[in-house]
């Protein structure tokens, strides 16, 4: 199915993350390099043999090097009809193939898969070499990943709506790696300006709770980074932030038990596998956004009224 | 037989169990002693969703004291004649927490607290 049957992708109205994506990526990101392709002097079962073994609705055929055709699953099919199943592919390939370059940026192909309406472009290189294979099922694949992956990073961008003017208290503190001497100083320092505020106890202690959690992961997991706490009138707000190393699977680190502390950490009393769900139980909202490689940044969110 | 336990005062507690004194945040004739915890994994206290007077552990470290100002306890108990440092101690004043230490082990410390708090002993 073309990508675009339903879906106008290139719009000048799409949103600019999409466009983003769309002309940020290239073909040689999102191609399939296994490639299974044929030449021209097998007979058309034989081919059929090889898709079906590769589990692909077309493939390339070679010859000396270079791309001399296609064969999809409609010239099978074709062939089955008209009972020519034993004679050669090259009686029967597509000889006006449409190639896309690596270097292309996704947009083009999204246009092409518009234009010609085939399953597949065969992707060749700078040096007119075969490289690779792209179907529209690769290009909504990427698109989701890149867009679920944009949406995640917006989200954690969502500073709650705040109106600076109404920040009463804002405190950002810096927290260095495995400084256990000083580990839990921010949170309790959160803890005293609340108190001091006279807020319930039970929203001081849950502001804390998320604060202390937050501050330890930071200690034990991360090459350091920073604790940022405000408050309005309505919420406190705590946001840990780390440039690395980042979390691999963040559901896991969600689950109750799931721990990557080694046991210096777990003999401090940390390290249980807790902190996280810890977090999030206290919060009445929570969000995380982590990539290995870039760090994590988690928020809490916890209300005053719902205390 | 088992009765629901009561508070009694970290005086009578101090007394019963034999514990030194590392900090005395205020009049331990007034403090009281009703929910109590005992653990080493200051993450399973943090997950504690009541109100808990007391830390019973072998965790001594600053982030003992902190987590029981977190969670707004009252008094720890550091148990197995564990070591208390300066800081811990520092710590502890700065945040208006009692710590107490325990030549018991854990368990019975918490056996003694409990037949304290049944009146047994």
């Amino acid at each position: 199915m073309p990508i675009n049957k339903s879906i106008q992708l290139l719009q000048e109205n799409s949103p600019s993350i999409l466009l983003d994506v769309i002309y940020r990526s290239k073909i040689k990101d999102i191609m399939a390099t296994k490639l299974a392709t044929s030449s021209p002097d097998v007979t058309l079962k034989e081919v059929k043999s090889i898709m079906k073994k590769a589990e692909v609705t077309g493939i390339p055929i070679i010859e000396h090097d270079e791309l001399v055709g296609m064969i999809s699953i409609d010239d099978i099919f074709r062939a089955i009809d008209g009972e020519y199943m034993g004679e050669v592919v090259r009686d029967h390939m597509s000889t006006d193939v449409i190639v896309l370059e690596d270097d292309m940026p996704l947009a083009f192909g999204i246009t092409y898969f518009e234009k010609f309406k085939y399953g597949r472009f065969p992707v060749i290189d700078k040096n007119k070499k075969l490289v690779g294979i792209i179907t529209s099922r690769d290009i909504l694949h990427e698109l989701l990943f890149q867009l679920n992956h944009e949406v995640a990073r917006l989200e954690s961008e969502i500073r709650v709506e705040v109106d600076p003017t109404l920040i009463t208290l804002r405190e950002v503190y810096k927290i260095n790696k495995m400084d256990f001497s000083n580990a839990g100083k921010a949170s309790n320092e959160i803890k005293k300006l609340l108190k001091d505020r006279t807020f319930d106890p039970k929203f001081v202690r849950r502001v804390s709770v998320a604060a202390y959690e937050l501050e330890i992961n930071i200690t034990i997991h991360s090459d350091g980074g920073e604790l940022e706490f405000f408050l309005d009138k309505e919420k406190a707000v705590v946001i840990a932030r780390d440039s690395s190393p980042g979390i691999a699977d963040v559901t896991k680190a969600l689950k109750q038990g799931f721990s990557t502390a080694d046991n210096t950490i777990k003999s401090l009393g940390f390290g249980a596998g807790m902190g996280l769900p810890n977090v999030k139980r206290v919060s009445d909202e929570f969000n995380i956004i982590s990539e290995v490689g870039k760090g994590t940044t988690v928020q809490s969110i916890i209300r005053i009224e719902n205390t | 037989m088992i009765t629901d336990p009561k508070s009694v005062t970290f005086a009578e507690i101090v007394e019963k169990l034999s514990l030194t004194t590392f900090n005395e945040a205020n009049d331990l004739n007034e403090s009281y002693v009703l929910n109590v915890i005992s653990s080493d994994l200051m993450s399973d206290v943090l997950m504690v969703g009541h109100d808990v007077d007391l830390l019973i552990t072998s965790l001594a470290t600053d982030q003992t004291i902190r987590t029981a100002n977190i969670m707004d306890m009252i008094g720890i108990i550091i148990v197995n004649g564990k070591e208390i440092t300066e800081n811990m101690t520092e710590l502890a004043k700065e945040l208006n927490i009692n710590l107490f230490s325990s030549n018991y082990s854990k368990y019975d410390t918490c056996c003694l607290l409990y037949d304290v708090q049944q009146g047994r002993i």
